[in-house]
Parts: structure tokens; C-alpha cells; sequence
């Protein structure tokens, strides 16, 4: 996008940046004051990019300047770039003034590299951006196409390697300084660059060679984009926007079809589905669902994602709606059981997944054994999907049924050395003891005792049973000792 | 006119309902304590386990309304000798200590646990669950449940073969509500805690007074019950003069 800080500026304030007056964008850097881009009117008057202010206010005095905002530019880049999803996923913002779309098996839903680019070029500038695009197999070559001329070039499989030696070594992506040292050698075309021998050309020039390879494909690059590139991926566009609810839901069913068609020939699954939805007044909402088995079922997706439907807000209608499979890997075919056996955890995947999504997975668990004698510690929480762990408390008849998150402490009366409680007082009631039976000692665990969460004592557990019948499950933290008061805690409740 | 009238008739109807519905439940909360002695059939229909196919409520007596350590003891013990399948329970804010569950018989991989924000969500939730092919039940601690609520899971309960409980708790900083509404469970039980009678001083089995407050088709009755943790099953135990004498002092204060 040639100009794009004049580009922004006319969008945003249409007055200022008017065709007819000459406008600059300066850059302010300590006292000096550079010409960083110009409008097509200024560069008629012979102001030019690169100029300093005040030559260029001599050439034309009526000149209309603003200063550069880098930020401001970039940030408008970024959303820029998330408008751009529309085309594929994986979009990313190339500073100062492009976009990187990877288009990896997009192509397809365009009927072709041609129309999808035509149509990104119809639609910026149809909204007042001027741009230049080419798609090639790297992204350094791509670069170097957009800004060669101002035709589209779309380059066949391999193309770059008998085009690129032609271009000009400005198009490399290189330093200011490398390229200078490059014009006074008399290099100017890319091919030229090529012939000399790599080994003087990497010592002279840190940057020069890995540009080369980048753009010729011998070296790979790596480009931050804001969705990782996935080949899951499908869109709907409607010349006419869509609205209503039902129509939105409509269409996730046609893509999730679309795309379940897709990762079924290739026996793929996935684990993460999302639908974006961009609006005519180019905002960008998204939906996503999880599932906990890898899954392409149509039904089960679209139900899914229609349960999140109603956070969408259609505005002024939608543009176009994506649907995306994050994710994704093999799917285990499984054998349907005969006669009336079931496989439990196939089952109910279906519920795991709703309740899921709808409470957040933390929400929805099974518990394990922990390998700990400690309480709170035998205790874990895995997935409720998770494999079966086939593993049971050896002492669970002698655990509280409910467990107090942290034991309290309580005020217990008790026969010294290390009898039962006869009585307890816990939230302000006293409870008299008929029954006890203990203690059960639980040791902390020596390798543990440096970690300063873990308490160091010894409990002595008591099962104890009140006048009515309640039982609760107290302890005395560390062994009794006829100096110090024991100290009494209850920690859980027995049933 | 016809319309009118029609509209007219189903108000009516509709009324009649709930003054039926909130009879029944009035007579449960309110109904003077005539417990009888356990009949030879409600007895078997407790050793059995409570049938599947309907759902039942579960409460706390006393205090333990609002903790529910007893009516969750027995809800894991009458879910003991399920079916094949898994278990969802939905929580609040505590969860059920899984050790003691897997001694009821609920081993951990057949149990999911569910965080639930408030009654509303844990409904939708046991819809959801008791649908599902593979939960052989749900128990769901709820508040409260209205009529339509219950009847909605009854009948997803009836449709599916399998088992739904309302464990209702009192949770901290809830007010109980004031009007008791009718409900579509097959049975409602009220749990509580019964002293041992063991040797000297020794915890014995764990024993619970039950009291079943509604029976669809049946007639409310109290149990004494011990719960035998090695074979997992309940046992009745005989209730023969083993309660208090009433103290006869009404005849002296009328005289006086």
C-alpha cells in the first residue's frame, strides 16, 4: 500500500487530506525535520519524499504538513491486517506499510489466486485504499513484486526464480547502508548480486545473502501472523449482508458441512472450531468451541457453535462468515459396539463437550488418586475425558464424604496425653463427643517438607460422633506435648 | 368468543393445577409428623435401591440442610448399585470427597463433576446430562426446583431409563424460599443423622434417620437405617421400644 501514513490520514480526516492541496507527512527527528511520505498533488509541485522541510516549503510554500505517527500508523495496519482474515486466517501486518496474507489453500474458495486477489483489490479500494499485491511462493519475493510495478503479478509455482534475478536489489528488503554499498560497487539488479561469490558478499554484507534466500526460497522465514496458516478452513461472502439469526446459523451449517467433508477425506479431526463473522461496518466478531475428542460430526458442531450464536450482534448486517478448524489431527475410527455394549466415554464426549462450552472445560471434571497420604493431596482433578485410571482409594470408608477446603481450627476439650475430644466448639456450637475412634496418623511427606506450603507436623485424625449422630473427622496437629497447648483442627465431615 | 372462552378454560385449568400442585406440598412440609412404621413393600423399595426411570429429592435435616453431609452419604449409597454408566454430579461450592464416594461404590472414572453458578444453570445442566446416552444418573444440588422444572426432568428421566436426584441444600446466603411448590419426584426424602448404639464408645456403622416425606402411590414412612460399607446395602434396623417414652405430665398440669 504506496503512501499508506497519506492513505490513513484521508480516511480518517477527509477534509485535511483533500486531492487538491499539497500535503506531507514529516517526520520529526531531533531538529531535523524530514519529508516522510507526500500526496500525488505535492509530488506534482516537485516536493518529494526524503526532502527536508524547509527545501520543501521553499518548493511549494502553500505546503500542508502533519507529523508522522508511527503508532498510530501501525495500529491501523493490525486492523488492517484482521480485516484481511476474511481472505484466509493467517494474516499478518508488515510494517511500515504492507500486508502479508498467507493464502495457502484459500485459493480454492475464490476459484482462484486471480479472483481472490482482484477481489481484495476491488474491496480496498472500494473503501478508499490504493494498494499493489502479488502473490508468489516466498514472501520475499512476493514483496518485491508488489512494489516493482504497478500491475498484479501472480507468479506460477517456482516463477520467482527466473523473474527475480531481473529486479533491482532495492527490492530485497536491505538495509539503507547495504544498499548504498551495493550501488557503489555498481550492482544493480538482483541477478548481479547472485554471480558475485557468496563468501565475500556475506563479509561485506550481513544482511545481503540471508534476503536473497529468503526471497529465492532456499532459506525459510517466519512471519508472525496472527492465526497460525491452516489449511481448515472455509468462507461465505453475501453480495447481499445477512442479518437475522437464522440466516447466520444457516450458514455455519453450510461451511461446517463444507468442512467436515473435507477433514473426513482426510480422516482429520478437529479439536477446536472457529467462525468469525465480519460486518458490514467492518467489525469482527468470533465464536469458538472446543471439543474434547477429536471431531468433524456436522450436527454436533453446528449445535455448538449455535449455542454461542446469540453473543453475535449483526449490526448492519455481515459480510462474511468464516469458519476455521484449529487443531487438528487424526481421528481413530471407532468400531461401533454390538449388542448394546457401549464404549462410556464415547458417549458422553457429546455432554462433556456442551458442558464444556457452555461452563468453561475447568468447570467440568473426574477425579484421580494422587499418589499422597496427605488429604487434600490424594486427591486430583483431571479431564473428565481423560483415559479411565483405573485406581481406587485403599481408605476411602474412613474419609470425610465432604472435605473442608482448609481445616478450621477448633476448641476442643480433650483428656491429656493424646486422647478423643470430649467435646468441641467449631462456629460457635459446642458439640459433646459420645463416640471417637483414631487416631489415625498421617505423616507428611519428608520430600516435601522444605516447600514451605506444607505444614510439617503430624496429624492425629479422629473420627468422632456428636448426641445427634454427626460425625466429623478432626485432627491435632503435630504430637501431643506437655508444654505446649495442642492445637485442634476439623477438616471435614463424615457420612 | 370461542377464542376467548378457550383461553378462559385453560387459565382456569391452569389455576387448578397449581392449587393442587401446592396442596401436596403443603401437606409434605406441613403435615403433622404421623410417621408410620415401614411397610413390608416400602422397605423392599428401599433395599433395592430408589428405581430408575423418575427422579427424587433429596434433603438435609436440621442443620444439615444447608450442608447436606447425611443426604449426600445416602445419595452416593442409593447410587451404589446403579446401572452401568457414568454419574454426573453437579456442585455449588464444595465437591464431594471422591474417597468416600469410591467406597460407596462410585469408583472416580465413572464420576463427573460438574461447577454449576446457580439452580437455573444446574437444571439446564441435568437436562442436558440425563438426555445423554451413557449417564445411568445425575444428581443435581439444587435449591429449589420449581413444578415445571421437575416435571421437565421427569420426564427426560422416564424417556431415558435413567436415574435424576435433587440433592436440595440450603446454600449459605440463599433465603429459603417462602412457599413450598409442588414437585413431580417419585420420592422425597429427608436425611438425617441417628446416633450409634455400638459397644462402648466405638464409632458402629453409620446410621441415618430417613424420613420419606412423599411417595408417588405410597404412604410417607420413617426408617432407621444402617449402611454396611463392606456389602454396600442399607439394613433396617428395628425400632422396638428403643425410643423414648413419652413423659405423661399433660394429665398432671390439666388438674392443677
Amino acid at each position: 500500500m504506496p503512501n499508506w501514513p497519506i492513505t490513513r490520514l484521508s480516511l480518517i480526516n477527509p477534509d485535511c487530506a483533500a486531492p487538491d492541496k499539497p500535503l506531507a507527512v514529516v517526520e520529526v527527528n531531533g531538529s531535523k525535520r524530514r519529508i516522510l511520505t507526500v500526496n500525488r498533488n505535492a509530488r506534482e509541485r516537485g516536493v518529494m519524499a526524503g526532502q527536508r522541510l524547509a527545501d520543501a516549503k521553499a518548493v511549494a510554500p502553500d505546503l500542508v504538513t502533519i507529523t508522522a505517527d508511527r503508532e498510530a500508523d501501525n495500529a491501523a495496519l493490525g486492523a488492517l491486517s484482521r480485516w484481511a482474515q476474511r481472505f484466509t486466517p493467517s494474516t499478518a501486518a508488515n510494517t511500515p506499510d504492507g500486508l502479508w496474507l498467507d493464502i495457502t489453500g484459500c485459493a480454492r474458495l475464490w476459484r482462484g489466486e486471480r479472483r481472490l486477489v482482484e477481489t481484495l483489490i476491488e474491496q480496498l479500494s472500494a473503501r478508499g485504499i490504493p494498494c499493489r499485491a502479488a502473490i508468489a511462493d516466498t514472501f520475499g519475493a512476493a514483496w518485491a513484486f508488489a512494489r516493482c510495478t504497478d500491475r498484479t503479478h501472480i507468479l506460477p509455482p517456482g516463477g520467482h526464480r527466473d523473474l527475480l534475478p531481473d529486479l533491482p536489489v532495492g527490492l530485497l528488503r536491505l538495509e539503507a547502508e547495504t544498499l548504498a554499498g551495493l550501488r557503489r560497487m555498481g550492482l544493480k539488479t538482483i541477478g548481479q548480486t547472485m554471480a558475485l561469490p557468496r563468501a565475500q558478499l556475506a563479509k561485506r554484507f550481513a544482511d545481503l545473502l540471508p534476503r536473497l534466500d529468503q526471497a529465492m526460497g532456499d532459506a525459510p522465514e517466519a512471519i508472525a501472523f496472527e492465526q497460525p496458516p491452516s489449511p481448515w478452513f472455509e468462507s461465505a461472502a453475501f453480495a447481499d449482508f445477512i442479518m437475522t439469526p437464522e440466516d447466520l446459523r444457516r450458514t455455519i451449517d453450510l461451511l461446517a458441512a463444507r468442512l467436515c467433508q473435507r477433514l473426513a477425506e482426510a480422516g482429520q479431526g478437529g479439536r477446536c472450531f472457529e467462525a468469525c463473522f465480519f460486518g458490514a461496518d467492518n467489525s469482527i466478531q468470533s465464536i469458538s468451541i472446543a471439543t474434547s475428542l477429536a471431531s468433524r460430526d456436522q450436527k454436533s458442531i453446528v449445535s455448538l457453535l449455535a449455542s454461542k450464536l446469540e453473543t453475535i450482534d449483526a449490526g448492519f448486517g455481515i459480510e462474511v462468515v468464516t469458519l476455521r478448524a484449529r487443531r487438528t489431527e487424526r481421528v481413530v475410527e471407532r468400531q461401533i459396539a454390538m449388542e448394546g455394549g457401549s464404549d462410556d466415554l464415547a458417549d458422553i464426549a457429546p455432554l462433556i463437550d456442551k458442558l464444556g462450552n457452555r461452563l468453561g472445560f475447568n468447570n467440568v471434571w473426574r477425579c484421580a488418586v494422587a499418589e499422597s497420604h496427605w488429604p487434600e493431596h490424594s486427591v486430583t482433578q483431571i479431564a473428565a475425558m481423560a483415559a479411565p485410571q483405573r485406581r481406587v482409594w485403599q481408605n476411602g470408608w474412613a474419609r470425610p464424604v465432604r472435605l473442608l477446603s482448609r481445616p478450621e481450627p477448633i476448641e476442643v476439650m480433650a483428656a491429656v496425653p493424646d486422647y478423643p475430644p470430649r467435646q468441641f466448639r467449631w462456629r460457635h456450637v459446642t458439640r459433646k463427643i459420645r463416640r471417637a475412634e483414631g487416631p489415625e496418623r498421617v505423616a507428611p511427606e519428608w520430600w516435601q517438607e522444605h516447600e514451605s506450603e506444607q505444614p510439617s507436623e503430624t496429624r492425629d485424625y479422629y473420627r468422632v460422633e456428636d448426641e445427634s449422630g454427626a460425625r466429623y473427622w478432626v485432627y491435632r496437629d503435630g504430637r501431643y506435648s506437655s508444654a505446649g497447648e495442642s492445637r485442634w483442627y476439623i477438616h471435614g465431615f463424615l457420612a | 368468543m370461542i377464542c376467548e372462552k378457550s383461553i378462559q378454560i385453560a387459565r382456569l385449568r391452569v389455576k387448578i393445577g397449581r392449587i393442587g400442585a401446592q396442596s401436596i406440598a403443603e401437606a409434605n412440609v406441613t403435615a403433622p409428623r404421623l410417621m408410620r412404621a415401614p411397610s413390608r413393600e416400602s422397605v423392599s423399595f428401599l433395599m433395592e435401591g430408589l428405581p430408575a426411570g423418575c427422579i427424587h429429592e433429596i434433603e438435609g435435616a436440621s442443620w444439615d440442610a444447608e450442608t447436606g453431609i447425611a443426604a449426600s452419604g445416602f445419595t452416593a449409597a442409593m447410587l451404589s448399585h446403579a446401572a452401568k454408566g457414568s454419574i454426573l454430579w453437579t456442585v455449588r461450592r464444595d465437591t464431594p470427597f471422591a474417597p468416600r464416594l469410591a467406597a460407596f461404590g462410585l469408583h472416580p472414572d465413572r464420576v463427573i463433576f460438574c461447577r454449576c453458578r446457580n439452580d437455573t444453570e444446574t437444571l439446564a445442566v441435568l437436562e442436558d446430562a440425563l438426555r445423554t446416552k451413557g449417564i445411568a444418573g445425575a444428581i443435581g444440588e439444587v435449591e429449589h426446583a420449581t413444578l415445571t422444572q421437575s416435571r421437565r426432568l421427569h420426564l427426560i428421566c422416564e424417556a431415558a431409563g435413567n436415574i435424576g436426584l435433587l440433592l436440595r441444600r440450603r446454600f449459605r446466603g440463599v433465603r429459603p424460599r417462602r412457599k413450598a411448590e409442588g414437585s413431580a419426584a417419585a420420592t422425597r426424602w429427608r436425611v438425617g443423622f441417628a446416633p450409634t448404639e455400638a459397644a462402648e464408645a466405638e464409632l458402629g456403622p453409620l446410621r441415618w434417620r430417613l424420613d420419606l416425606l412423599y411417595r408417588r402411590g405410597g404412604m410417607p414412612a420413617s426408617f432407621l437405617v444402617e449402611w454396611n460399607d463392606e456389602a454396600r446395602h442399607l439394613r433396617l434396623v428395628a425400632e422396638l421400644a428403643d425410643h423414648e417414652t413419652e413423659p405423661h405430665q399433660s394429665g398432671l398440669r390439666r388438674t392443677g
